[in-house]
């Protein structure tokens, strides 16, 4: 179970990742990001838009309004090239700091 | 027994909008975005064989209370872009204006000028004549007295001249006001203008040289320092005469100066240029 600081810090890195995958829209990325955690990001779908327009406001994903498959409007997001510099960035910070607390519990480093 | 009331998406989801939009926080556009979200949450459980209503409240929750959802936009999760970049505008801004000052404060000017000169050719003076010519304003010390230090009998092919009515005080600021609002550059032909203080009338003197002027000059007007002493450097004895010039000393090539004197005479653009050379290579000889 993550702690709220926590989780409001890594979906940060987590949206960039999950939408350098491609593009994609907000429940889509809720789902997503449920699956990888394994349900353990205990979020309600709701919070990731503020952290998404945060984003969009430091021109790091764009968004677009589009009619989907089924009929209705989605806002679909994507990343921009400064949004997968700062994703390059992000992977080394938490790495690095992954790896500074892995050394502490004995466990193999991830390389970088 | 009451009969269940039938569920109905869209009223539900008409009712949920309005809560979530009587909130603090979210804009229309954000709430049209989580009822996007949750439209699709509640597609999505409807293949897991749920009613309705039970697809909207799983998916209801999922999107998260309309209170807690409006809650996280209107907190402060970081702070706000514009007030970062506010910061960095004001800063730039400052940066901007700043450098600006410094670049746009006219330490030298282009303009065209009227000088009245006396040429002269075997120490004999012929003139006055009147010389449009195109001239360079600085307004530092600095340069005019690192020219002077550099400057050489040969370099002689510069004149001076003084304002014009040197004691009329109008027609002083016009002549100034005046090479001060043309600005422009010189194609070619170049010339400099220094201009000093103004307690001393002399002080009020401009100095100039043109480097397509080929033969020397003289100055006509009294050139003197503010112990009234005149300073002229004789082209012919590369002295500093200072003495009242006479027609037959004033085949000079500019005047030097001490402090507080009145003229700077420059080779500036001989000097530039010289600069730009490359140094010569070492001869045979000097290894």
């Amino acid at each position: 179970m993550f702690s709220r600081e926590l989780i409001a810090a890594s979906a940060r890195p987590l949206l960039l990742s999950i939408l350098a995958e491609g593009e994609s829209y907000g429940y889509a990325l809720a789902q997503r990001a449920r699956k990888l955690s394994q349900e353990q990001v205990q979020w309600t779908d709701g919070m990731l838009y503020p952290v998404l327009h945060r984003l969009e406001e430091e021109e790091l994903i764009k968004s677009e309004w589009r009619e989907a498959e089924t009929g209705r409007e989605r806002k679909y997001y994507s990343l921009t090239r400064g949004g997968r510099r700062a994703l390059e960035k992000e992977k080394e910070q938490w790495l690095a700091a992954h790896n500074t607390l892995i050394q502490l519990w004995n466990l193999p480093p991830v390389s970088t | 027994m009451e009969p269940t009331p039938r569920f109905d998406l869209e009223q539900a989801v008409s009712a949920w909008r309005q809560e979530l939009a009587q909130q603090r926080g979210p804009a229309a556009k954000d709430v049209r975005e989580l009822e996007a979200h949750l439209r699709d949450a509640f597609a999505a459980l409807k293949k897991f064989d749920l009613s309705d209503e039970e697809a909207f409240m799983v998916a209801w929750h999922r999107v998260g209370p309309p209170t807690a959802v409006a809650e996280e936009y209107a907190k402060e999760i970081f702070p706000p872009l514009w007030r970062t970049r506010l910061f960095w505008y004001a800063f730039l801004l400052v940066f901007v204006g700043v450098a600006g000052w410094m670049f746009s404060r006219p330490a030298e000017y282009m303009a065209d000028a009227s000088l009245r000169m006396v040429k002269s050719s075997n120490g004999e003076p012929a003139g006055p004549e009147e010389f449009n010519t195109r001239i360079h304003i600085a307004e530092t010390w600095n340069v005019a007295s690192e020219v002077a230090q550099m400057m050489t009998p040969e370099q002689r092919m510069a004149f001076v001249a003084p304002f014009p009515d040197a004691d009329d005080p109008d027609a002083k600021a016009n002549l100034v006001n005046r090479l001060l609002a043309q600005r422009f550059v010189a194609p070619g032909r170049l010339a400099y203008i220094l201009q000093f203080g103004v307690e001393h009338p002399d002080k009020k003197l401009v100095a100039v040289v043109a480097d397509d002027f080929a033969q020397a000059f003289m100055n006509q007007e009294k050139i003197r320092d503010p112990d009234q002493q005149y300073q002229w450097l004789d082209h012919a004895s590369s002295q500093i005469i200072q003495s009242e010039p006479k027609p037959a000393q004033i085949l000079f090539s500019g005047f030097f100066l001490g402090l507080g004197s009145a003229i700077i005479i420059t080779m500036l653009t001989r000097l530039i240029s010289q600069l730009r050379r490359p140094p010569p290579t070492p001869s045979a000889e000097a290894v």
